[in-house]
């Protein structure tokens, strides 16, 4: 048993360097599968897996181009772990959002309490991604990784629970109060740019502002063509989101110390608002541009009076 | 120049080569000890981080050699590599004297903590 172990380790290690592209060459990948038979030996079966699996997601990723050491893998480390905080948020408010319409439908308790399922649904799906959302910003990948996998699990789970008919006599929950199906695909991609980007990148300050232009961007397209498709403008997961991407837009804009350029770049989210606001709602734009906005200009005062009372805190400190 | 923070993997393995060039699995032994065993990097995450580095010109390919046909390449801090080392080192050595300050533990002349 112990003569058998390195040698499927060894034979699981040419496997994963033969996932490398020949760009990055034979001898080069097998550097990397001979480096991590070495740090194998001193490993149980765990670690040995997780060599072998390392040394795979490498390989994998430098054949689509996501390593480190490339443009679209630097930039996806910097975004993955803004893009987790982000789905987090949305998967918060959609949940909650979710389960008090369904509690709204003719013929149902209005305003029912949450029941102890749908408190552990709404954990389910909550907890890991706010887990792997701290742990990608504070650079912790291992912990990001693990735990961006949880919640693809759970997003799959609560996906499939949603379709099973008998959901409503195990649990007393309707189909309709979890969360719904745009809500765990967009935190499922979100966990997944989690786990496929490089894990050496430290979250980057511009990130939060691309983050922010797409998450306001994209809701709004997206329930312009729910509508379009189905002529009905109503049903739309990311309602309580749109209003939180310019909000904190507006937060970034004040708290982070920015460059005029990245001031910009921060200030387009805001500024798209007034064209956004007519996909989010056809009928009024206006008043929903001025609803966008209103809360995003609290939001601004309340962060830069914040930045300036902690700033005013800081300074005889620093000085002293 | 305002250096952001560096990664603390990143920052080990820069460290791991300041008083020598060594190859793949040395750093890995090398960053382990420097790190009381708390950071125990794969061989897949060294080397993406080790092309990284090399791509940003803060290290070098010292010596590519094969040994029993096999590949062994031993990388070096390059002269930015070790600039900014440098002030890494100073940044977290300037946050350490502080937070010594203010708990009232820095080193008198007598000796000791006060």
């Amino acid at each position: 048993m112990t003569d058998r172990q390195p040698t499927r380790t060894a034979r699981a290690l040419d496997w994963a360097a033969s996932l490398y592209p020949d760009s990055y060459g034979r001898e080069r990948a097998r550097e990397v599968a001979e480096t991590a038979a070495l740090a194998a030996e001193e490993a149980g079966p765990w670690g040995r897996l997780r060599q072998v699996a390392d040394v795979a997601a490498h390989g994998l990723r430098v054949g689509a181009g996501l390593s480190s050491d490339r443009p679209l893998g630097r930039a996806l480390g910097l975004v993955a772990p803004w893009a987790a905080t982000l789905a987090g948020v949305q998967a918060l408010l959609a949940t909650l959002a979710t389960a008090r319409r369904s509690a709204l439908w003719p013929g149902e308790e209005p305003f029912a309490p949450p029941t102890l399922p749908l408190v552990l649904v709404t954990l389910a799906l909550l907890a890991p991604v706010a887990l792997t959302a701290g742990a990608a910003l504070l650079g912790r990948w291992a912990g990001a990784r693990a735990f961006a996998l949880a919640a693809l699990a759970s997003a799959a789970a609560l996906g499939a629970a949603a379709s099973a008919t008998s959901l409503h006599d195990l649990t007393g929950l309707q189909p309709g109060s979890l969360p719904g199906r745009s809500t765990l695909l967009a935190t499922s991609l979100a966990m997944l740019l989690v786990r496929i980007c490089p894990p050496d990148r430290a979250p980057g300050r511009r990130a939060p502002l691309v983050v922010l232009a797409l998450g306001t961007a994209l809701p709004g397209a997206a329930s312009w063509a729910y509508g379009l498709t189905f002529g009905d403008g109503y049903t739309t997961p990311t309602d309580p989101f749109w209003l939180v991407a310019p909000m904190l837009a507006a937060v970034v804009l004040a708290v982070e110390p920015l460059s005029t350029s990245e001031r910009l770049c921060a200030a387009v989210p805001l500024l798209a608002v007034p064209v956004l606001s007519s996909p989010y709602d056809t009928r009024n734009p206006l008043l929903t541009a001025v609803y966008l906005l209103g809360p995003a200009l609290l939001a601004y005062l309340a962060a830069a009076a914040a930045r300036t009372a902690v700033r005013r805190f800081r300074a005889p400190v620093a000085r002293g | 120049m305002n250096h952001r923070a560096l990664q603390e993997p990143t920052t080990l393995l820069l460290t791991a080569l300041a008083d020598a060039p060594r190859h793949g699995y040395a750093l890995i032994a090398e960053v382990s000890e420097i790190s009381g065993g708390r950071v125990r990097l794969r061989a897949g995450t060294l080397y993406g981080a080790l092309d990284r580095l090399l791509a940003d010109g803060l290290i070098r390919i010292e010596q590519e050699e094969v040994v029993e046909g096999r590949l062994r390449r031993t990388f070096a801090l390059t002269a930015d590599g070790r600039e900014l080392l440098a002030t890494e080192a100073e940044r977290l050595q300037s946050t350490a004297r502080e937070a010594k300050r203010r708990l009232g533990l820095q080193f008198r002349p007598a000796g000791g903590l006060a």
